[in-house]
C-alpha cells in the first residue's frame, strides 16, 4: 500500500518552517561578525538538527559544518537531534533559547537524539539573540 | 525510678539551658548567616576545570574505569583551592565561592548551557556566572564531555531504548541518575572512627589478599587500589586546608581568631586521616569528608544520618570532663549548619516549575529508637534541634523521629520549633517506618537505625546505596492512559497499551483492569530506563570514595554502583495519589454504581475540561467520596492504589539486585506535572496543581485535621517504604492561642498511635502568605514546607506559592 502524501495545507505550513530556518541560518551567519563567541561557536561546533512534521514525512535540516549554518530540505539526512513539530506554530523564532526545554517538557514538541546537540543549539541561539535587538538582558558581547 | 527522675531532671535542666540561648548569644553565626543569605548563587568552575584538565592530560581510560575515576578525583582533591571564610569554625568549601552550584559535566550540567548568557538576569533565582566560566564550559568542558556524559554514554553503548524515549517526554516518569549519584546517607562514622589512613591501609591489605588473575580478582584489586587513591586525595584536601589555616593564622592580628585558626590547623593535620577524638574533630572530619564526597557525587540529598547518635560519644567525653560546654557545642553546630548552605543545585528555567526553591536537602535525623530498641533522644538531639530554631535556614533539612516511648519533652520541643520556624522539623513515626523497612528486607536493628534522606525518604543509615529519588512516577498519567486507551491526551500520542476508552467501559472493574495494565507498563518502562542508567553509572562513573564510606563495598570488594553496599534498594516517588484516588472514587460511585453520569458523558466532560458540563463538574467535586475525610470508600481506594503501585514494582529488581521502595512525596512536581495533566474525574480542571505528597486534595478534606490524618494513617506502611510527605497547614494565629500547641501535640500523637508515618507543617496565616506573594522582602526569608523539603517562600514559583496558600487550613 502506497504511503499517503501529506495534505497541501500541511506541506505549505511546513514550507513556512523551512523558510523560517533559512532566514535563521542566514541571520546567524551574518551576526557572527558582531560577536566573537558566536563566530567561535560556528567555527568550533558542528551538528545537524532535524525539524520534522508530526508524522515524520516532512523534514528540514539545519546543518552546521565548516563554520556555516544552512537550512536544507533532505528528509533522508541523519541528524544528531530531531525536533518533531506536532504543530509547527508551537515553535518559532519567538521561542527564547532558555525556553526550549520548557516547550519540550510541555510535550508540544517531540524530541529525540543526543541532548548535547540540543543544548549546543540552544547556546548558539542565545549567542545569536544577544546580537539582535530582541536579545533581552544578556551577558554583553566582549568589548561592547 | 528515682534514678530516672534524677536523670530526667538533669536532662530537663540542660534542655532548659539549650533553649534559653538566643541567636544574639552567638554573634559569629549570626554574622555568617547574614553573609550567607546575602551571597548570590554563582556557577562554580574549579572542579569541572580540574576534571577536564586531568582527562585532557592523562587520557580517558576506558579499560579501567575505577582507577580512572579515582585518579581524577584524587587530582581534584589535591588541587582544589582551600577556601576559608572569615570566622568559620568548620572549614572546607564545596566550591570556590561562598554560595555556588557544583557543576558535573559528566552528568547533566550542560542542560544549563542555553541559559548561561541570561542566568544573571532571569527573574527567578538569578545566578552569577563569570565570562571565564561561560567560555570554559562552552568551548572546552561541555565539548569534552559530549560523548562522556552519562546520558549519551548510555545511548552510545546500549542503544536508544523505548523506555528512554518515553522518559525524554518528561511527563510519565523521570529517572534521577542522569543528574548523578545522590539521595543516600554515607556512613561518615567510618571516616570519623577509623580515619582515612586506616581505610587506606585496610584497602591495601585486602588488595594484597586477593588471589588469582581472573576478571573478578582483577576487578577487586582495581577497586581496592581505587580506594587507596581516593583516601590519599581526601587526606591531601585536609592537609591543604590545614596549611591554609596556618597561613591565615600567620597574618591574623586578632589573638582569639589566631588561636582558633591554629587549633583548626592542628585538627586538620589530624583528621580525617586519623580517628577523631573531640567533638570539634569529629564534626570537622565529617564535614571535610562530605566536601570530598561532593566532588565525586552531585549533591542531591547526600544526607548525614543520625548525627545526634554517632557524635554523642565525642560530645559526652569532653562535656563530662568539663572541656566542652553546651554553648560552645551549639556554636559549632550552628557553624556546621551554615556550611551546609554553601552549595545549591542549579536549576534551568524550565526546571523552576518542577523543582522551584529546593536546596540540596542534606538531611539530619534526630532521636528515635536505637538499634537495640531503646530511646535515643539525648542532649545532642536538643542541641541540633535548637540550632535549627535559631538559624531558621532551609538547609540542612532537619527531621525528628518519634516512637511509643519518646519523651514528652521531645514532643514539646519539636512542636515548639515547628511553630517557631513555621516549617521544620518534619516528624517521623518509628512505629510505621521500622516495619516498612523490615518488610523490604532490612534486619530489625538496621531498620531501627534509619535516617531520613533529602525530602522525607527513610533508609538504614550508612548501609544502603539507595538512590531514594531514583524513579519519579506520575500516577495521574496512569489514570489518563487508562481512560484514553493508552493515548496521552496532551500530545495525542499512543504511549501505553490499548486498554479501551472510558466511554466504552461498563464497570469499575474494567476501568481498574485498564489502570493496572497501564501501571504495569509504566512501572516496567521506568525500571528498564533506570537499569539503562545504572549500567552506565557503573561503567562511566564508579564511586570509590562513596564506596569507602558505605557499609559493604569494602568487605565485598565491589563498588557501590555494582551492588557493593549491604542494601541495594531504589526509591520510587509517586505524584498524584490523592487526585487519582478521588478520581477513581468518583468514577466508581457516580459513573458505575449510581449511574448519575454515563461513561460517555464523563469522557466528554473531561475532554471539554468541564466547560459546558458544569453540573457534572459540581457533582464530581461534591458527590464523589474524597480521601482525607476518614471515608471508608475513598480510603479503601487509596489503600488499593498504594498496594497496586507496590505490587507493580514488587517483581522488579534493579541493576544491583535490590528491591524498589515506593513513596509518596512530590517536591514541587505536583504543580509542575499538574500543568501537563488534563481534567480529572475528581473535578480538577486541566493544568491545576495535583495534591502534594500523600496529602488529601486541597479543599477536599472537609472534616478537619483529625479525619484527614486518619485517612492517611490507613495507608499500609509496607507499601510506603520510601516514606510519604504528609503536608498540613495551620494558621499561626490559631497556634498562638493558649493551649493550641498541646492540641497539636495530641493530634500528632493520635496520628502516630494509628501508625501514621510522617507529618509536616506549614504554620502561617493565609493573609501573610498572600502578602508575601507580592512582597519579595517578606517572602525571601519566610520558611515553608513544600512537599518534602523546606524552602523560602520567595524562592517558589507562583504556582507553588498558590498551592501552599490554597492548602486546606487545619483549624485545631
Amino acid at each position: 500500500m502506497a504511503e499517503s502524501r501529506p495534505s497541501l495545507r500541511k506541506r505549505l505550513r511546513f514550507r513556512a518552517v523551512g523558510q523560517g530556518l533559512k532566514v535563521l541560518a542566514w541571520s546567524v551567519n551574518r551576526a557572527r561578525t558582531r560577536d566573537p563567541w558566536l563566530s567561535r561557536a560556528l567555527n568550533q561546533f558542528g551538528g545537524v538538527w532535524r525539524f520534522e512534521s508530526g508524522d515524520g514525512k516532512l523534514a528540514w535540516h539545519l546543518v552546521l559544518e565548516n563554520g556555516r549554518l544552512t537550512a536544507v530540505k533532505d528528509p533522508g539526512r541523519p541528524a544528531q537531534f530531531t525536533f518533531t513539530l506536532y504543530n509547527p506554530s508551537d515553535i518559532s523564532l519567538r521561542v527564547r533559547p532558555e525556553h526550549i526545554l520548557e516547550v519540550i517538557i510541555a510535550n508540544k514538541v517531540g524530541q529525540s537524539g543526543d541532548l548535547y546537540y540540543l543544548y549546543q543549539f540552544g547556546f548558539i541561539m542565545s549567542l545569536f539573540r544577544r546580537t539582535t535587538r530582541f536579545g533581552g538582558k544578556s551577558i554583553p558581547i566582549e568589548g561592547s | 525510678m528515682a534514678e530516672t527522675a534524677k536523670l530526667d531532671s538533669f536532662e530537663a535542666r540542660q534542655v532548659g539551658e539549650i533553649f534559653g540561648f538566643k541567636l544574639e548569644d552567638f554573634p559569629r553565626p549570626a554574622r555568617m548567616k547574614n553573609e550567607m543569605l546575602q551571597a548570590r548563587q554563582t556557577i562554580a568552575l574549579e572542579r569541572s576545570k580540574l576534571l577536564t584538565g586531568y582527562f585532557e592530560k592523562n587520557g580517558f581510560d576506558l579499560e579501567r574505569p575505577l582507577l580512572r575515576q579515582a585518579s581524577s578525583l584524587k587530582y581534584i582533591l589535591e588541587n582544589l583551592t582551600p577556601i576559608i571564610f572569615p570566622d568559620e569554625l568548620i572549614v572546607g568549601s564545596a566550591t570556590e565561592h561562598r554560595h555556588a552550584a557544583v557543576m558535573f559535566p559528566e552528568f547533566q550540567a550542560a542542560v544549563i548551557w542555553p541559559e548561561m548568557l541570561t542566568l544573571p538576569f532571569r527573574k527567578s533565582h538569578p545566578v552569577s556566572v563569570s565570562k571565564e566560566a561561560i567560555e570554559e564550559f562552552s568551548f572546552r568542558i561541555f565539548p569534552f564531555f559530549k560523548d562522556r556524559n552519562i546520558h549519551q554514554w548510555g545511548k552510545t553503548h546500549y542503544g536508544y531504548p523505548e523506555s528512554l524515549k518515553l522518559m525524554e517526554k518528561f511527563v510519565f516518569y523521570l529517572i534521577a541518575h542522569p543528574n548523578g549519584v545522590s539521595h543516600l546517607i554515607p556512613d561518615y562514622r567510618i571516616a570519623i572512627r577509623l580515619g582515612f589512613n586506616r581505610i587506606r591501609q585496610s584497602a591495601r591489605e585486602k588488595r594484597e589478599q586477593v588471589r588469582g588473575n581472573d576478571q573478578e580478582a582483577k576487578r577487586k584489586r582495581e577497586f581496592y587500589e581505587a580506594i587507596e587513591l581516593v583516601s590519599d586525595g581526601v587526606m591531601a584536601l585536609a592537609k591543604n586546608y590545614a596549611r591554609k589555616c596556618a597561613e591565615l593564622a600567620g597574618s591574623e592580628p586578632e589573638p582569639k581568631r589566631k588561636e582558633e585558626l591554629l587549633t583548626l590547623y592542628r585538627i586538620l593535620q589530624k583528621v580525617p586521616a586519623e580517628p577523631a577524638e573531640t567533638f570539634w574533630e569529629a564534626m570537622e572530619s565529617m564535614w571535610i569528608t562530605h566536601v570530598a564526597v561532593l566532588q565525586e557525587n552531585s549533591d542531591l540529598a547526600v544526607s548525614f544520618g543520625r548525627m545526634d547518635q554517632f557524635l554523642l560519644p565525642y560530645f559526652m567525653r569532653e562535656f563530662e570532663q568539663g572541656k566542652l560546654d553546651l554553648k560552645r557545642a551549639l556554636e559549632l553546630i550552628l557553624c556546621l549548619y551554615l556550611k551546609t548552605n554553601d552549595h545549591t543545585p542549579l536549576v534551568p528555567s524550565a526546571g523552576e516549575s518542577l523543582f522551584s526553591g529546593s536546596a540540596t536537602n542534606q538531611s539530619i535525623t534526630l532521636s528515635g529508637l536505637t538499634p537495640e530498641g531503646n530511646d535515643g533522644t539525648n542532649v545532642l538531639s536538643y542541641l541540633f534541634l535548637r540550632a535549627l530554631d535559631l538559624l531558621k535556614l532551609r538547609e540542612p533539612n532537619v527531621d525528628c523521629r518519634f516512637h511509643n516511648n519518646s519523651p514528652e519533652l521531645w514532643y514539646q520541643k519539636c512542636l515548639g520549633v515547628v511553630k517557631s520556624t513555621g516549617a521544620a522539623p518534619a516528624l517521623y513515626n518509628d512505629e510505621a517506618i521500622v516495619p516498612a523497612l523490615e518488610a523490604k528486607g532490612a534486619k530489625l536493628p538496621d531498620a531501627r537505625d534509619y535516617g531520613v534522606i533529602g525530602c522525607v525518604e527513610t533508609t538504614v543509615q550508612g548501609k544502603v546505596y539507595g538512590m531514594t529519588g531514583s524513579i519519579l512516577l506520575n500516577l495521574a498519567t496512569v489514570l489518563e492512559l487508562a481512560m484514553y486507551n493508552g493515548v496521552f491526551p496532551l500530545s495525542g500520542q499512543q504511549v501505553g497499551p490499548k486498554t479501551g476508552l472510558l466511554k466504552d467501559f461498563s464497570s469499575f472493574d474494567e476501568l481498574w483492569k485498564a489502570f493496572l495494565a497501564q501501571l504495569k507498563f509504566l512501572a516496567g518502562m521506568s525500571v528498564d530506563c533506570e537499569t539503562f542508567y545504572e549500567k552506565a553509572h557503573a561503567e562511566l562513573h564508579p564511586i570509590p570514595l562513596l564506596s569507602a564510606v558505605l557499609d559493604g563495598p569494602m568487605e565485598k570488594g565491589r563498588d557501590a554502583t555494582v551492588g557493593g553496599a549491604t542494601y541495594n534498594s531504589s526509591g520510587v516517588w509517586v505524584v498524584g495519589l490523592a487526585d487519582v484516588t478521588d478520581s477513581l472514587a468518583a468514577l466508581k460511585r457516580l459513573v458505575f454504581e449510581e449511574k448519575r453520569v454515563s461513561p460517555q458523558e464523563m469522557a466528554e466532560a473531561l475532554a471539554a475540561d468541564f466547560k459546558g458540563f458544569e453540573k457534572i463538574h459540581v457533582m464530581c467535586g461534591n458527590r464523589g467520596p474524597k480521601y482525607g475525610n476518614d471515608d471508608a470508600e475513598a480510603d479503601e481506594i487509596a489503600v488499593k492504589l498504594v498496594q497496586a503501585v507496590d505490587d507493580a514494582y514488587k517483581p522488579c529488581r534493579n541493576f544491583r539486585g535490590g528491591p524498589y521502595h515506593i513513596g509518596y512525596w512530590t517536591m514541587t512536581m505536583h504543580t509542575g506535572y499538574g500543568r501537563l495533566i488534563s481534567a480529572l474525574p475528581n473535578g480538577r480542571r486541566k493544568g491545576a496543581a495535583l495534591a502534594s505528597g500523600a496529602t488529601p486534595v486541597s479543599g477536599a478534606a472537609r472534616k478537619g485535621p483529625s479525619a484527614a490524618l486518619s485517612s492517611t494513617a490507613k495507608l499500609p506502611p509496607p507499601c510506603l517504604a520510601n516514606s510519604i510527605a504528609n503536608n498540613h497547614k495551620i494558621p499561626a494565629s490559631i497556634l498562638n492561642e493558649p493551649g493550641k500547641l498541646q492540641v497539636l501535640e495530641q493530634l500528632v500523637k493520635g496520628f502516630f498511635k494509628k501508625r501514621g508515618m510522617q507529618v509536616q507543617f506549614v504554620i502561617a496565616d493565609k493573609s501573610l502568605l498572600v502578602e508575601a506573594m507580592n512582597n519579595p522582602d517578606l517572602a525571601k526569608d519566610l520558611l515553608v514546607r513544600v512537599s518534602g523539603y523546606t524552602a523560602y517562600f520567595g524562592d517558589l514559583n507562583k504556582e507553588m506559592q498558590q498551592e501552599i496558600i490554597n492548602r486546606t487550613e487545619d483549624i485545631i
